[in-house]
């Protein structure tokens, strides 16, 4: 049968509208996810091809003063590998197994269910990462991280400090110093194909190379610093004391050249102490000196000739009474010159010599001496300690602060006020950063020593020196002779104040003895202080011997001088940094570069095997070229649509492509797609408007 | 009358829109299968020889005498049977479903041809003196006609190309002069199957349908017969469902819900979506889409190639594509209604469908408004099967259109 004709006409008009209002529906949704939903969808494309790659920036290094390596940072390596590359997967899993360690079976379960690139293991030493890839060479991929790690473990670690998991300094001069160490962190954008079976570096988005941290070199000697940690240590053990201290002081300077707290801790393994261990308590903490005090006020006496050495002074047998207070010496005295006042510690012979000595006069000498303010060290956590101005002091004040109580003061000030009695007068600014260096071994800061003010004159301090060596020759010190030198010192037994109670603890001493040597031009200043005691607790006896001890140890060397130019980093058998700055050779062929250099005046030869330069190491005296493969950035094709054609050019790797230009202006079309890998060389066709 | 344009049968404006589809297809499937390795991909040397025989056969197909056309349609349909039959017992597995019979070294996919056969050998039954579609005989010819390739497809089994007989079915019995109760009682099964999976919808409808029976018609038999039936489909569907292989099932899931599962079937349309929306109103420019030449979209030559187009030449593109495709459908109406033979006019119509169903489900697919079927966009998709298929249709459309005043 014919269709019929009036149906026809009016479904027809139906079915057309309907198929049109279809094609509208799919138009108007197309508008929508393009048009609407563009930024959305666009973003989404870009996340999931694009991938930001953290390159970690290496924390510098810590040396003592003679770049030995105090902290470094590992290299450790994150390896990949392509597992449909790996031929004998059980051998791989096998050496995976025995080298980093883990079980075999994981290992070939991750190789054998992996699609495309898998990590095999994180982690591992540089040492057994190129041990493997000597095994299965050019199969593994490589991601560099670092870790900070202390060779020496429990060694000056209150004064380097200590970093945590991620190496963000957290304590000591790893936390002051944690911008310079840190370096900033570099970033690689990747791009990444669809079933990720490809991944490159993106050449439109340079990789941002790590920079990498600064090296601190530290005034300490690390020589010096295990003698002084090993006496001390042993000191506190013999004296079955609770903890102790102990600063050696370049006295013509203020280098420090040890500086340590017992008890100690590893900072490889940080997290097994407590705070307390941790603290820098040569700067953090107060204690009131007792009788190292002395020096101090004999020294005021003598600068403001009030008094002369041979003054003679009645010590009252032991018992002074002033302001209602009994003061005590610790056995009955009778007549005694000033000299014979400080060996023989008597409290009450210096009260006495100091009777005619103005407060505020006696005030502003103690504060040139640096008390009740900061060292300037630059040490975390400093406290200034507590010197209270004369008006509040009471009428026991002066008597009191004459022999060392009702004052709070650091180890370092001490140590710092000593080096200007013995020096001749001058007070050093104490410092622990000698250099700072950047990781080529390049010189950013050069520290020198800061003459903070002159205290007393060359003449009192001498006059000072001799005190002190009489003390150690007959008087409180005596065992802290140091056979064949002659050194001075005071001895310090305070009795420690229990601020709950507000008195005295009976049996609770601190015991100290600050020394320096040799007597006849002052090389060292030792501090030791040993707290709460438990077998003897005079500062002589507990203190002294570990001075005498630290002082035989090092009398002998002689620290080099830190102005020294920096031996090279090399020495250490540590990795050389390669110069990343002259990045304008990276990438350069072999041929390009001879042509370059035949007529400059430069020094300079190749390194390794291989066509293009992969770093350069700017060495001073000749420029070292390392060859090898090509970096992968320079491999892939850019984005050059939309870019001016100088622009275009200047991203095009000529070794891979032959361009050729069509038009002018702004390019429009690029015949090899952006992201695409060349492998040979590849005409390249830029169509211009 | 007969101008020199008639005698070498070319239709110039059909020509013209079926070139301009078929250069932008080859456009996106060079950029979709570009390798850089040679100059042209491999797949798009295949696709260009295929245009090339298609553009050929079109011009052939147009040249064959009108009075042959219908009985041809019964060979070519015999033929179409046979071949699908082979493909059950000697197919090529592809996909886990046996489409493509190897003849020596070329593989054809004999579902393509059997569309256009089917809906010759259907237009040439309903054109027939003595077939009236208001009978039930003659209906039950028409569907038979029909159900043969049908069932063969959805045995293989391809979703999607069985249900394109089922969308060809409809326009074609309207277009023969079918009553809305009829269309009714014919299209209502396919609810009542969509619906059975929920009870109180299920009883809902079936009252629906029940009360439609008997105002529509006083024979009780019929309300009976209808009440029977859709209980009938409403109960085995759950049961058939179950039946159905797992991919089947989940592309029917996955349209419901693409964000379910993001790296499965969801994955190709989430892929889909954010090539065509990325490529924003001018689009990423030739062979810069990132989705496409970085390999995120699945299918890309083929199920998605327009997500392809829509890319790299963003809206401003896929607009002019669907132009294209709005034209060359207007064109082929209007002729459905121009032409003097019945037979033609059929024809059209269900060439026309076929046309129709193919770019509104792919086309949807891409954008997630209908599941991944597997239906190829015509003039655009890669396979080579297919493309000389829609060039095959193309060929008979411009016969009709040379013969259209003939009887």
């Amino acid at each position: 049968m014919a269709r019929s004709e009036p149906m026809n006409t009016t479904r027809l008009y139906l079915v057309v509208g309907g198929i049109f209002l279809f094609f509208v529906a799919l138009e108007v949704n197309l508008a929508r996810i393009q048009l609407w939903h563009h930024g959305y969808y666009a973003q989404v494309a870009e996340n999931q091809y694009y991938e930001d790659y953290k390159l970690e920036a290496r924390r510098g290094f810590i040396y003592d003063r003679n770049g030995e390596v105090l902290a470094s940072s590992l290299i450790l390596y994150d390896i990949g590998v392509d597992a449909r590359r790996v031929k004998n997967k059980e051998k791989m899993a096998g050496r995976f197994a025995g080298i980093v360690g883990g079980g075999q079976a994981e290992y070939l379960k991750k190789l054998k269910t992996g699609k495309g690139f898998i990590y095999l293991a994180r982690r591992v030493s540089e040492e057994n990462t190129t041990r493997l890839e000597k095994e299965f060479p050019g199969v593994f991929r490589k991601e560099k991280s670092f870790r900070r790690y202390y060779p020496y473990g429990d060694f000056a670690s209150q004064l380097i400090g200590f970093t945590d998991p991620d190496d963000h300094g957290l304590g000591g001069l790893e936390k002051q110093n944690d911008s310079l160490l840190a370096g900033q962190d570099g970033q690689a954008l990747m791009l990444h194909n669809g079933p990720r079976d490809e991944s490159f570096y993106n050449a439109d988005y340079p990789m941002q190379k790590a920079k990498d941290g600064d090296n601190l070199y530290l005034t300490i000697d690390k020589d010096i610093q295990t003698v002084t940690e090993t006496a001390l240590r042993a000191g506190v053990k013999k004296a079955n004391a609770a903890d102790g201290m102990a600063v050696v002081l370049d006295p013509n300077t203020g280098e420090i050249l040890a500086m340590t707290s017992i008890p100690g801790f590893n900072p490889n393994r940080q997290k097994d102490f407590s705070m307390e261990a941790k603290r820098n308590r040569v700067v953090t903490d107060q204690y009131e000196p007792g009788s190292t005090f002395k020096i101090f006020t004999a020294a005021v006496l003598l600068q403001e000739n009030l008094k002369k050495p041979q003054d003679a002074v009645f010590c009252e047998n032991g018992k002074y009474r002033i302001h209602r207070h009994t003061f005590h010496d610790t056995k009955p005295l009778g007549w005694l010159s000033m000299d014979k006042v400080v060996a023989k510690s008597s409290n009450i012979g210096m009260i006495k010599l100091s009777e005619k000595l103005d407060a505020g006069l006696f005030f502003r000498y103690l504060r040139d001496f640096g008390f009740g303010s900061e060292t300037d060290a630059g040490l975390i956590g400093e406290i200034p300690g507590s010197l209270n101005r004369p008006e509040k002091w009471s009428g026991l004040s002066k008597a009191s602060i004459a022999i060392g109580q009702e004052i709070g003061v650091t180890a370092l000030q001490m140590a710092a006020a000593y080096s200007a009695v013995v020096n001749g007068g001058y007070l050093y600014k104490p410092y622990a950063i000698s250099r700072i260096s950047d990781m080529n071994g390049y010189m950013k800061l050069q520290n020198k020593q800061q003459e903070k003010r002159a205290v007393i004159s060359t003449e009192v301090s001498d006059i000072l020196r001799g005190f002190l060596k009489q003390v150690v020759d007959e008087g409180t010190g005596t065992r802290a002779k140091v056979p064949d030198f002659e050194v001075g010192g005071k001895t310090g037994t305070a009795q420690k104040f229990d601020i709950q109670n507000g008195s005295y603890r009976k049996g609770a001493y601190f015991s100290s003895f600050i020394g320096f040597a040799p007597y006849d031009k002052p090389r060292f200043v030792c501090a030791v202080f040993i707290n709460e005691p438990r077998n003897g607790y005079y500062g002589g006896d507990v203190a002294g011997p570990v001075f005498s001890d630290i002082i035989s140890g090092i009398i002998h060397l002689k620290p080099n001088s830190v102005e020294k130019p920096i031996k090279e980093l090399k020495k250490a058998g540590l990795i050389v940094p390669k110069n990343n700055d002259i990045a304008d050779f990276n990438g350069w062929s072999k041929d390009e570069v001879e042509r370059f250099m035949d007529d400059r005046d430069v020094s300079w030869k190749f390194s390794g095997a291989g066509e293009t330069v992969v770093a350069v190491d700017q060495n001073p005296k000749k420029l070292v070229l390392e060859l090898g493969q090509p970096a992968p950035a320079a491999a892939v094709m850019p984005i050059l649509t939309g870019l001016s054609v100088r622009e275009a050019l200047s991203r095009v790797n000529f070794q891979l492509t032959d361009v050729e230009l069509k038009g002018t202006g702004l390019v429009r079309l690029q015949s090899i797609p952006a992201g695409r890998r060349l492998q040979k060389k590849q005409k390249l066709i830029l169509t211009c408007e | 009358m007969a101008s020199w344009t008639r005698l070498l049968k070319i239709d110039w404006l059909l020509l013209s829109l079926v070139t301009a589809l078929l250069s932008f297809g080859l456009i996106a499937v060079y950029s979709a299968t570009h390798t850089g390795e040679g100059d042209f991909s491999s797949h798009f040397s295949k696709q260009m020889s295929a245009a090339l025989l298609g553009l050929l056969l079109m011009l052939l197909t147009a040249r064959v005498p009108f009075r042959f056309l219908s009985g041809l349609s019964w060979i070519a349909y015999a033929l179409s049977i046979l071949l699908l039959i082979l493909v059950d017992l000697f197919g090529v597995r592809g996909f886990g479903a046996e489409r493509w019979l190897a003849l020596g070294p070329i593989k054809i996919q004999p579902s393509e041809f059997a569309k256009i056969s089917t809906v010759m050998a259907v237009a040439q039954y309903l054109s027939q003196r003595g077939s009236d579609i208001k009978k039930w005989k003659s209906v039950a010819i028409a569907g038979a006609i029909l159900f043969v390739p049908f069932a063969l497809v959805i045995k293989q089994p391809d979703l999607g190309t069985a249900l394109v007989f089922i969308a060809v079915s409809i326009p074609m019995l309207i277009w023969a002069g079918a009553s809305w109760f009829f269309m009714f009682v014919l299209l209502s099964p396919a609810i009542t199957m969509l619906i059975s999976f929920k009870l109180v919808l299920f009883v809902l409808w079936i009252s629906l349908i029940l009360l439609l029976t008997i105002f529509s018609t006083r024979r009780t038999w019929l309300v009976v017969a209808m009440l029977l039936l859709h209980i009938g489909v409403g109960s085995v569907t759950p049961m058939a469902w179950n039946k159905l292989h797992p991919y089947q099932q989940k592309r029917i899931t996955t349209f419901l819900n693409p964000e379910q599962d993001p790296r499965g079937s969801g994955y190709q349309i989430i892929q889909s979506q954010v090539a065509i929306g990325s490529g924003g109103f001018w689009g990423k420019g030739f062979m810069n889409g990132t989705q496409s030449q970085l390999k995120f979209l699945p299918a890309q030559h083929t199920d998605f190639i327009f997500s392809v187009v829509a890319e790299e030449w963003g809206l401003f593109g896929v607009t002019l594509a669907l132009i294209l495709f709005f034209g060359l459908i207007l064109y082929l109406l209007d002729l459905a209604t121009d032409v003097r033979s019945s037979f033609s006019s059929f024809a059209l119509i269900g060439l026309t469908s076929i046309l129709i169903f193919h770019v509104f489900i792919n086309i949807a697919m891409t954008i997630g408004f209908a599941p991944v079927t597997g239906l190829p966009l015509p003039f655009f998709s890669y396979g080579r099967s297919f493309l000389i298929s829609i060039m095959l249709m193309m060929g008979l459309v411009m016969n009709f259109s040379a013969n259209q005043f003939e009887l």
